[in-house]
C-alpha cells in the first residue's frame, strides 16, 4: 500500500512505494497511484512535483519500468515533474540503460 | 433436482469391493444426470480407465478400504494417468487418519460411510468442475508450449548459413517468453543480429515478440535500413499498443515496450555498426581478451515519440568475440552472486537442456544469451568474466576475490583447487597493484578485470588493466620486504606466465590449465 504527504513549500506531492515494482504488483499500484490524482484535497493543492520514493524497491521489472513511463508521461502532462529516489543498485542499473535517467530527476541514496 | 436438470454432467467412476454400494451410488448419480461406470475394485477399475480412457471421466469415486488392491492404491495410480482427474476418497469414519494421506495421494475431497447424497452430490458437482478446469489449464499450457516451439523454431530457422558464427541461448520463463533473437544474412559479408525482449513474459510479449520479428524479417528483406525499422516499430508501439486511454481515469498506459539492440557485422570492412535500445550494454572482447563495453543505451521502443540515436560504429579487428545478452541474465547473475559473463560462458557451454535447466535453476525472467564469434576460426578467447572496479576498493579485496572465486568454480568447473588457488593468488595482487599504484587509490579511477579461456591451448587468461603509467615486471633490485609492489609481482611472475602489454599498464597472465 503506497503512502503519500504533500509538502506545501515545494508544491510536492511525495509518494512512497513500499515494495518492488514488479508484474505481479502492477495493476495495484497503478490503481493506488492514479487514485492519488483523482483525491479531491490532492487536486486542490496544484501539485508541480511528483516525488516518488522507491527506495524500499529492490527490483523493478520491464513491465514495472512501463508503469513509472505511463506516470512520466501522465506527469509532464500535466505540466509537472517527477523525481524518482532508489536505493537498490539493480534499480539504478535498470533506470540507466534504459534512460530513464533522463526523464526524471534521480537521487541515489 | 430434476432429473432432466442434471443430464450429460459427466461421467463419474465409482470403484467399491460392496456391490451394493456401487449399485447405490450409481442409481443416485445417474438420477442427477452423470454418467456412471461401476467396478467392484481396483483391477476392474484400471480395466475401465485403461478401455474408455481416462480423459473421458470427469471424477472418481473411491472406496478406500478394499482388498488386494486398496482405494489408496488406486488412486495413486490414476494420478499416475491423468493428475487432473479429480478423486472422491471414502472411508469409514474410523478411518479418518487416512484423509490426509489420501489427500496427499491428490484426493479432492474425502466422505464418510454411510454416504449422505446431500454432501456426496455437491461434492462430485465440484469435482467434475475442477476436473474440467485443470484440463482447460493444462490444454492452455500446452497451447503455450507450442508457442514456445515456434519460438524456438523461428529462432532456428533463420540461422545463416555461417551459424557457426553465433551461438544462442534461449530460456523463455514460461512456456513462451518475450526474449528473442533474429540473425539475417544480408549477403555474403553482412551478417544483421537482433536481440530484443519484450516486457513481461507472457503470451502477450510472446505474441509481440513474434509480431515484431515479423515486420522486422518483411522490411530487412525489403532492405530497409535498420534505422528506419526501429523508427517504425516505435511509432507502430506508441499508435496501436501505447496509445489506449484507461477506461477510468483517461490515463494514456504504456502497456509494451520492445528493448532491442540490433548488430550490424560487416565481416570485409572488420567493423559493426550497433544501436541499442534499452537491453544491457553488449561486450566486445579482441582476440586478446581486451573487453570493452560497446555503444550507448537508449530508451526501449515504445515509451517515448522520439528515438534517441545512439549508433556506434567501431572496428572488430582480426577475431574475438562479441557477447549480449537480455536482463533476465543480469537478474540471474546477480541472484546467484556471479558476474554475467561467467553465467553466459558455462550456458553457451552447456550441452543438453538437463544441463542448462540445472544452471537456470531460480530464473525469474526469460534469458537469452547470444555470442558472436568475430573469427571464423574456432578456438579463440572466450570471456569468462568482465568488470571494472573503482580503485579504492582496495578494503573490499577479500570480497572481490569470493567473487572471482565463485565465478571461476561456476565457470571451469574442472578447474584443479590448488591451481585455483594460484590464479586467485596472482589476481589479488595484480588487482591490489591496479588499485594503489595504477588508481592511486581513487574513486574515480577504474581498474578491470578480465578471465577468459584459450580453449585450444588450455590457457585460463587474466587480464588486469588500469589507467596508470605502466610498470615492468622485470626482477626488482629491492629486496623482498622493502617494497610490497615488487613482491607481489614477484608472486605474480612465479605462479603464472605473466606479462605486461607494451604500451599499457595491463599485465596479462596465462595459467595452463591441467
Amino acid at each position: 500500500m503506497i503512502t503519500h504527504t504533500f509538502q506545501s513549500e515545494a508544491k510536492t506531492l511525495c509518494v512512497t512505494v513500499p515494495d518492488n515494482v514488479v508484474s505481479t504488483n502492477v495493476d495495484q499500484l497503478r490503481q493506488e497511484l492514479f487514485g492519488l490524482f483523482d483525491l479531491e484535497e490532492l487536486k486542490e493543492t496544484g501539485w508541480k512535483v511528483l516525488s516518488l520514493d522507491l527506495s524500499a524497491a529492490r527490483m523493478v521489472d520491464s513491465v514495472g519500468l512501463n508503469l513509472i513511463v505511463t506516470l512520466v508521461k501522465e506527469v509532464q502532462k500535466r505540466g509537472g515533474k517527477m523525481t524518482v529516489t532508489i536505493a537498490s543498485g539493480n534499480v539504478h542499473r535498470a533506470f540507466l540503460f534504459t534512460r530513464l535517467d533522463r526523464q526524471v530527476e534521480l537521487t541515489v541514496v | 433436482m430434476s432429473k432432466m436438470a442434471g443430464k450429460g454432467r459427466g461421467r463419474v467412476l465409482v470403484v467399491d469391493d460392496d456391490p451394493m454400494a456401487v449399485k447405490l451410488l450409481k442409481v443416485g448419480l445417474e438420477r442427477e444426470g452423470y454418467t456412471v461406470l461401476g467396478a467392484m475394485g481396483g483391477e476392474e477399475a484400471k480395466g475401465i480407465v485403461q478401455k474408455e480412457g481416462v480423459r473421458s471421466l470427469q471424477c472418481a469415486v473411491i472406496d478406500y478400504r478394499m482388498p488386494v488392491m486398496s482405494g489408496f492404491e488406486f488412486l495413486v495410480w490414476l494420478q499416475t494417468q491423468d493428475a487432473s482427474l479429480a478423486a472422491i476418497m471414502v472411508t469409514a469414519e474410523s478411518e479418518k487418519s487416512l484423509v490426509e494421506k489420501s489427500l496427499r495421494g491428490g484426493a479432492h475431497d474425502f466422505l464418510e460411510k454411510p454416504i449422505d447424497f446431500r454432501q456426496l452430490l455437491p461434492s462430485v458437482a465440484m469435482a467434475v468442475e475442477k476436473t474440467s478446469r485443470r484440463r482447460y489449464l493444462d490444454e492452455t499450457a500446452n497451447s503455450a508450449e507450442q508457442l514456445g516451439y515456434v519460438q524456438y523454431s523461428m529462432a532456428q530457422a533463420q540461422t545463416p548459413d555461417d551459424r557457426r558464427r553465433v551461438k544462442i541461448c534461449f530460456h523463455p520463463c514460461h512456456q513462451a517468453g518475450g526474449d528473442f533473437v533474429n540473425v539475417f544474412q544480408l549477403d555474403l559479408n553482412r551478417t544483421l543480429v537482433m536481440v530484443a525482449d519484450v516486457s513481461g513474459h507472457d503470451l502477450k510479449a510472446a505474441f509481440i515478440g513474434a509480431y515484431f520479428q515479423g515486420v522486422v524479417r518483411g522490411m530487412v528483406h525489403k532492405e530497409t535500413p535498420v534505422d528506419e525499422i526501429l523508427t517504425f516499430f516505435n511509432d507502430l508501439l506508441l499508435s496501436e499498443w501505447n496509445s489506449r486511454r484507461n477506461e477510468k481515469d483517461g490515463v494514456v498506459e504504456v502497456n509494451t515496450s520492445v528493448s532491442v539492440c540490433s548488430v550490424l557485422f560487416d565481416w570485409q570492412a572488420r567493423s559493426l555498426s550497433l544501436i541499442n535500445h534499452g537491453l544491457p550494454g553488449p561486450l566486445m572482447i579482441d582476440k586478446l581478451g581486451r573487453g570493452q563495453l560497446v555503444g550507448e543505451q537508449g530508451s526501449p521502443l515504445g515509451w517515448f515519440e522520439s528515438r534517441w540515436m545512439s549508433e556506434c560504429r567501431m572496428s572488430i579487428g582480426q577475431g574475438g568475440e562479441f557477447l549480449a545478452w537480455t536482463d533476465g541474465l543480469e537478474e540471474l547473475a546477480i541472484k546467484q552472486n556471479l558476474n554475467p559473463c561467467s553465467v553466459a560462458y558455462r550456458l553457451l557451454k552447456a550441452v543438453g537442456q538437463k544441463e542448462r535447466q540445472v544452471l537456470l535453476e531460480g530464473a525469474e525472467d526469460d534469458i537469452l544469451v547470444v555470442r558472436v564469434q568475430l573469427n571464423e576460426k574456432e578456438g579463440e578467447y572466450q570471456t569468462v568474466f568482465w568488470n571494472r572496479y573503482p580503485g579504492d576498493h582496495v578494503v573490499r579485496i577479500d570480497e572481490l576475490q569470493a567473487i572471482w572465486e565463485r565465478c571461476l568454480i561456476y565457470a571451469l568447473e574442472d578447474l584443479d583447487l590448488q591451481r585455483l588457488d594460484d590464479v586467485l593468488l596472482c589476481m589479488r595482487e595484480a588487482a591490489l597493484n591496479a588499485m594503489e599504484y595504477g588508481c592511486k587509490g581513487r574513486e574515480t579511477e577504474l581498474f578491470t578485470m578480465e578471465m577468459g579461456v584459450l580453449p585450444e591451448q588450455n590457457i585460463l587468461r587474466v587480464r588486469v588493466s588500469d589507467p596508470g603509467a605502466g610498470f615492468n615486471l622485470e626482477p626488482p633490485t629491492s629486496k623482498p620486504g622493502e617494497d610490497d609492489q615488487h613482491l607481489g609481482l614477484m608472486l605474480i611472475r612465479s605462479l603464472s606466465r605473466a606479462r605486461v602489454e607494451p604500451g599499457t599498464s595491463s599485465i596479462v597472465m596465462d595459467f595452463v590449465l591441467k
